[in-house]
């Protein structure tokens, strides 16, 4: 960035946007959970950039800071809508399948059931720490804390779990998320 | 660029992306990793796998072009709210012609951006850094107020731009998706509804698509495929700068139906001052001749002169016998 960082902005303000909004949706993703709320907070995040353009610094690299912004941004929002309820019909999902038309919940079990085949086939402790990240919502830390663990081995153990279920999942997936996509829309 | 930490992207990395926990660095190098389509294409299995395993609704890339009209139907939103009495006077001395003729006329539009249309005639317009456009029939140019001290203009359907030489500030034309950036140039931007191109008369401009980007110098011409988000491999050379291939034949043909081929391949337009001028008739043939060449040659035989003014050719003089 020139010595101008705030010109510099102010003239290629749309260029920046088309730059980073994918990238920082993508993250706000992972926080959020949901590609509709990602996409609020990262819009909320370059009307707060247009407002306080004048306060950055002028050597200050634009990346980094945006992708603060997203962070704090999105933890804020967790604090106060809070992601429970992602996680709640997530579990009313699974154990109900009462409700929407006979294909749906005819889809809806034979995912359970692929997850649960594909679950079952983790080592005991990586199954026990995957759902609780995954399905609980867990932060690291704190299933490192409860199961007197190291968060390294979290991070070990999580990463093994992914790649097992990658390999489970492999032909469901190949499938397409559109099955998924097609599911999740019939229960929204 | 500041002293960054270099982050190595491993497997546990991606997981803890993929699981929220990582924190605004780490999300960064991962963004970064992604770029090379072959991470990107590893990681949309991982990231399948841990959305169908798991609460929350799974990723879907953003539209980014629909995401940017949404920032800026909010912004204009706020601002309408905002501003008005202190920036009238600078609108004063900063606009002139029709952007003032505008903000006079309607009163509701300021806090907006500027809009100008051409109608059903090509319509020139000063921008307030001192760039010029020229309109096609049927085009439209947004533009922000001055006080946002930006260089940027939203183009629909065609037109031709002159921007004005400012290294440290590029000259930025939204047109659809893609988005060219220039320092100091005169170009030219044809919206069709499935493409749009981009010819460069002098200097150069950067043409950024969603997929790539492509720098264009002077007498290169590209073409933007909108279905596919991709430019065409070929960037033809404009006829007018250095022509591959331009042959002409004149058989006792009339100057008015010359000048409409020369127009139509050299890429400017080249009018006669005098209509009688239409009648007079020329033998001649050119292959690949500039075009001050081609109309040296034709002025000279009859008799005529030409100028240019304005990327226009105007040839004068009396009426051939």
């Amino acid at each position: 960035m020139d010595s101008n960082g705030n010109k510099y902005l102010a003239t290629n303000f749309q260029s920046v946007f088309h730059t980073w909004y994918g990238k920082l949706h993508r993250y706000a993703h992972t926080l959020l959970k949901d590609p509709d709320e990602a996409n609020d907070a990262v819009q909320a995040v370059f009307s707060r950039l247009w407002e306080k353009m004048e306060e950055l610094k002028d050597q200050e690299d634009i990346g980094p800071y945006l992708y603060r912004s997203v962070h704090n941004h999105c933890l804020n929002h967790i604090r106060k809508e809070g992601n429970g309820k992602k996680y709640a019909d997530w579990l009313a999902r699974h154990e109900a399948g009462t409700t929407g038309d006979a294909g749906a919940k005819l889809a809806v079990a034979e995912l359970s059931t692929r997850i649960g085949e594909a679950l079952d086939a983790l080592p005991p402790q990586c199954r026990l720490i995957f759902t609780l990240s995954r399905e609980q919502g867990k932060k690291y830390a704190e299933i490192a804390e409860t199961l007197s663990l190291s968060v390294k081995t979290v991070e070990t153990q999580m990463s093994k779990a992914l790649r097992i279920l990658r390999e489970k999942l492999a032909d469901y997936i190949a499938l397409g998320g559109a099955a998924y996509l097609y599911i999740d829309k019939l229960l929204s | 660029m500041s002293e960054q930490t270099h982050i190595t992207v491993t497997d546990e990395l991606l997981v803890r992306f993929l699981a929220g926990e990582a924190g605004p660095d780490e999300a960064m190098a991962v963004g970064l990793w992604l770029e090379t389509p072959a991470n990107a294409a590893a990681f949309e299995k991982l990231q399948q796998a841990w959305d169908t395993s798991g609460p929350g609704r799974p990723y879907t890339a953003p539209d980014v072009p629909a995401a940017w009209l949404q920032w800026r139907q909010a912004r204009q939103a706020a601002k309408v709210r905002r501003i008005w009495p202190q920036w009238a006077a600078a609108a004063l001395v900063l606009l002139a012609g029709s952007a003032w003729f505008l903000l006079r006329n309607d009163p509701a539009e300021i806090g907006k951006d500027f809009v100008v249309e051409s109608g059903v005639t090509e319509k020139r317009h000063v921008l307030p850094d001192g760039s010029e456009t020229i309109l096609q029939p049927g085009a439209k140019v947004t533009y922000p107020a001055p006080e946002e001290n930006g260089r940027f203009a939203e183009l629909t359907g065609s037109a031709t731009f002159h921007a004005k030489a400012d290294p440290q500030h590029p000259f930025t034309v939204q047109a659809g998706p893609l988005t060219i950036r220039v320092v100091g140039t005169t170009f030219e931007v044809k919206q069709y509804t499935d493409s749009i191109t981009v010819s460069v008369r002098d200097g150069a401009v950067m043409a950024i698509g969603q997929k790539d980007s492509l720098l264009l110098k002077a007498g290169m011409r590209t073409n933007y495929l909108l279905q596919e988000a991709r430019f065409t491999t070929q960037h033809s050379l404009l006829p007018g700068g250095r022509p591959s291939k331009t042959v002409f034949e004149f058989n006792d043909t009339p100057l008015g139906e010359a000048v409409q081929k020369l127009s139509d391949a050299y890429g400017i337009p080249v009018l006669l001052d005098n209509p009688a001028l239409a009648d007079c008739r020329i033998n001649t043939s050119f292959t690949d001749k500039p075009l001050d060449y081609v109309l040296t040659v034709i002025t000279e035989s009859l008799r005529l002169e030409y100028r240019k003014a304005n990327d226009t050719v105007y040839i004068y003089g009396n009426a051939c016998e």
